[in-house]
């Protein structure tokens, strides 16, 4: 395995070395993000996250001892609601599962980043989650608490289900995995996958990089890849964020300030401030770390790893297609008839039934269905959700066509599951660009297109002796998985 | 009724018709078309078409759609950079593709939002093509920092963030690819489902979606954004993906297709592109401080309901 420590000082590179030890940088030379950067992989960096209470915080305890001035600095931002008072209660490990969580801001956060004592306006602390007020008026300036929508009043301001009060336990089942792949050209692409997250609910994906040169802040707060740097979690809590970065972990272009950590930060106001995950200097809207911007997840890049990732940190490979057939390129120029797809991939362990639902939509020009055509070959297996999308470009008319299906298995895990099907269109048309979207177990994992040409399919049909039943369907299935 | 409708330029087609066409024209689909069909009986969905849109109830500076009794209200929320004057020019039926996209204030917005309360366009927030539309990126929230495009800056730049890429320019013609589709599917009179599927959008970008209502009593100026509400609540956000689709999925407290006596119809809803990378919360974005939709904020997407 070689890393890049260009030009780095001894103490520099032997603390990136205990880094990739601690936290288990893995050397790859496979492309998995199908960009510019899977032209020539250096290294692949994997970091499993810790739910976390605070910036490198865990229970009010480091997540990791980082090298130079952070040490084990870090602060609490979420709390254990306190009744009846102005402060929450700090969390600790052993308090039940049912507790409930609050926002919490920590003085630490203070100390860390020279803010004036004085200059702290924090108008709301001990406020549960869920009943932090939300912006509501042209001010900017004016907040109120809303209900969860099923509560509410038609027109009445509120947030979106699920809005049940957030416990410790729910908290914490959060995981996540980072999956950073560099190329020798300096760029990366990251990819963060994360499960159990509150659902329906705004994240943020930041990089801290290390302050030596400014001693006014111990550390650097910068985004991950580039702006905006949000996540939107799924009615299940799962979200992906995949950017591409300026610069390998823990590297940057200045030898004193590698990353720190990166993180997931809930933001309980629903609200984002661009590239700042608070604004605590805002002489209009001060907004703090804790008040409105709670750590999730946490990922340690460099220091000495004090809390493990809890077991279970999420993974796309099993629900992604096989690199191998995403080599395929989508058709180019004019065809006409039905266009064909192939899907496939492992699935993870069933956790839901759901009752495959493609219908047949009318496309946006109106010309086009969808899914009229589906069928699987997959034995017994898992959930397996597929969803469809692309460019349609009918002789320089833009259009898109758009579709949903879900299609859903039981049984064991890890079979390798395949599903095909065909568009069927009026007019003449071209995909330009054709992605699948597989959803397994709560995951949502985008990959690339892969079209089988109109002649391929063609070909299968007249071999299987035009439109066919199961079994030649089936057969074509399992040329188009090999073809491909 | 028959339900499960798609609306394409005001004309409704039944289920039973749209699949009666669809049964017409693709012969081989019938096991599928059955299994649908079972689902269609218990599910009844909505489907409608989204609209590409150069501003609320605006396309190209017409009217997509008769809003009630407040007929062809609108505004627009995008123009064209102009590169020699001050003010952006309109888009129109004539503006070519290769328009580039800026921002813009639209007099009607604030002759209907702030009626004779006074207001303030900061004059450097209009005529910004869309990429270059400044943020936040400090502590203070000085909202000033126009961004390079994430691989064109180095790293560790404390406070000078890239955009994420791709950083293209934002032309007319690419705008107006956005497509949608949503689905609403009722649950009763006092719940649904939205579903919203959308493409040809500006990738990896944030998005947030809104509803405007149309209540008794309506009148302007409609202060603090009137009847325009998060659709499904808070965060009514989504991010589009790298291929500039994105997915939006929500729970309602009403059925926008079955409203009863003491609702206000929902008579549309829309998708707002946000230039500057920030979401605001419960309003689409903070007048008051020089934030208009227009100047970061800006529909791309609308959905006829009622």
């Amino acid at each position: 395995m070689e890393l890049r420590v260009h030009g780095r000082s001894r103490k520099v590179r032997a603390m990136v070395w205990s880094t990739c030890m601690v936290v288990g940088l893995l050397s790859s030379v496979t492309g998995e993000f199908g960009s510019a950067a899977e032209a020539a992989v250096q290294k692949k960096i994997v970091i499993e996250a810790t739910a976390a209470t605070g910036w490198n915080r865990y229970f009010g305890n480091p997540i990791s001892i980082i090298p130079g001035r952070v040490g084990g600095y870090g602060f609490t931002t979420i709390g254990k609601f306190n009744p009846g008072s102005d402060n929450p209660i700090p969390l600790k490990k052993h308090m039940s599962g049912k507790t409930l969580i609050t926002n919490f801001f920590d003085p630490n956060f203070v100390i860390g980043f020279s803010t004036p004592p004085e200059s702290i306006d924090l108008a709301l602390d001990n406020i549960p989650l869920r009943d932090f007020p939300v912006d509501n008026d042209s001010s900017g300036t004016n907040r109120a608490p809303v209900r969860g929508i099923l509560e509410a009043e038609e027109m009445e301001l509120s947030q979106a289900e699920p809005a049940d009060p957030v416990t410790l336990d729910r908290w914490m089942k959060a995981r996540g995995r980072l999956e950073v792949t560099c190329s020798e050209d300096g760029e990366a692409r990251a990819r963060i996958v994360a499960t159990n997250l509150l659902p329906n609910r705004y994240y943020q994906a930041l990089e801290w990089f290390q302050s030596e040169k400014d001693s006014r802040l111990i550390a650097i707060p910068g985004i991950l890849g580039g702006l905006p740097d949000a996540l939107m979690t799924d009615e299940n809590g799962s979200a992906i964020l995949e950017t591409e970065m300026n610069h390998c972990l823990p590297e940057s272009s200045d030898d004193a300030s590698p990353s720190i950590n990166v993180m997931l930060v809930y933001h309980t106001n629903h609200r984002s401030f661009g590239g700042a995950p608070a604004t605590p200097l805002d002489p209009l809207q001060p907004r703090y770390p804790g008040e409105v911007a709670s750590v999730h997840l946490y990922f340690p890049v460099t220091g000495e790893r004090q809390v493990p990732p809890q077991k279970g940190a999420p993974t796309c490979d099993d629900v992604y297609l096989p690199d191998a057939q995403l080599n395929v390129a989508p058709p180019i120029g004019p065809a006409t008839g039905p266009a064909h797809f192939v899907i496939g991939g492992k699935s993870t362990p069933a956790t839901a039934t759901v009752t495959f639902l493609a219908p047949p939509q009318p496309m946006a020009d109106g010309r086009l269905s969808f899914f009229a055509h589906i069928n699987y070959d997959f034995g017994a297996g898992n959930v397996l959700h597929a969803k469809v999308d692309g460019t349609l470009i009918p002789e320089n008319r833009p259009g898109v066509f758009l579709n949903h299906g879900n299609i859903t298995y039981h049984g064991g895990s890890g079979i390798y599951q395949k599903a095909f099907g065909h568009f069927q269109a009026d007019g003449i048309l071209s995909f330009a660009d054709l992605h699948v979207s597989m959803h397994g177990n709560g995951l949502v994992c985008n990959r690339g297109a892969q079209v089988a040409t109109d002649d391929h399919y063609r070909r299968v049909e007249s071999e299987n002796g035009g439109d066919d039943g199961d079994e030649a369907k089936s057969e074509r299935s399992q040329e188009w998985g090999s073809g491909l | 009724m028959m339900k499960w409708m798609t609306r394409n330029s005001g004309e409704r087609m039944s289920v039973r018709a749209c699949l009666r066409s669809m049964l017409v024209k693709v012969a081989p689909t019938v096991a599928v078309l059955a299994i649908s069909t079972s689902v269609v009986a218990a599910q009844a969905p909505t489907l409608i078409q989204g609209k590409p849109a150069t501003g609320f109830n605006r396309v190209l500076g017409m009217p997509l759609m008769e809003l009630g009794r407040l007929g062809g209200f609108g505004f627009n929320t995008i123009a064209a950079f102009n590169p020699n004057g001050e003010s952006p020019l309109p888009v129109t039926v004539d503006s070519p593709e290769n328009t580039l996209l800026a921002t813009t204030v639209d007099s009607a917005f604030l002759e209907s939002f702030f009626g004779d309360e006074p207001f303030n366009v900061d004059p450097a927030s209009i005529n910004v093509p869309i990429r270059n539309v400044p943020t936040n990126t400090t502590p203070a929230n000085d909202l000033h920092s126009v961004l390079k495009g994430a691989l064109e800056t180095t790293p560790y730049q404390p406070f000078k963030p890239g955009q994420a890429e791709p950083v293209y320019p934002v032309t007319l013609g690419r705008w107006l690819q956005a497509r949608g589709l949503a689905t609403i599917q009722c649950d009763g009179e006092d719940e649904a489902t939205v579903d919203l599927i959308m493409g040809g959008l500006i990738p990896n970008r944030i998005y947030s979606v809104w509803g405007f209502f149309l209540p008794t009593g309506l009148a302007l100026p409609m202060k603090d954004f009137g009847p325009i509400r998060p659709l499904g609540g808070v965060p009514n956000i989504f991010v589009s993906d790298k291929n500039g689709s994105g997915r939006f999925k929500r729970v309602l407290n009403f059925c926008p297709t079955n409203i009863e006596d003491d609702e206000a119809p929902l008579t549309t809803f829309f998708v707002a592109y946000h230039s500057d990378h920030m979401a605001n919360g419960g309003v689409p974005t903070f007048p008051e401080r020089s934030r208009f939709p227009g100047t970061s904020a800006h529909v791309q997407l609308q959905f006829s309901v009622n």
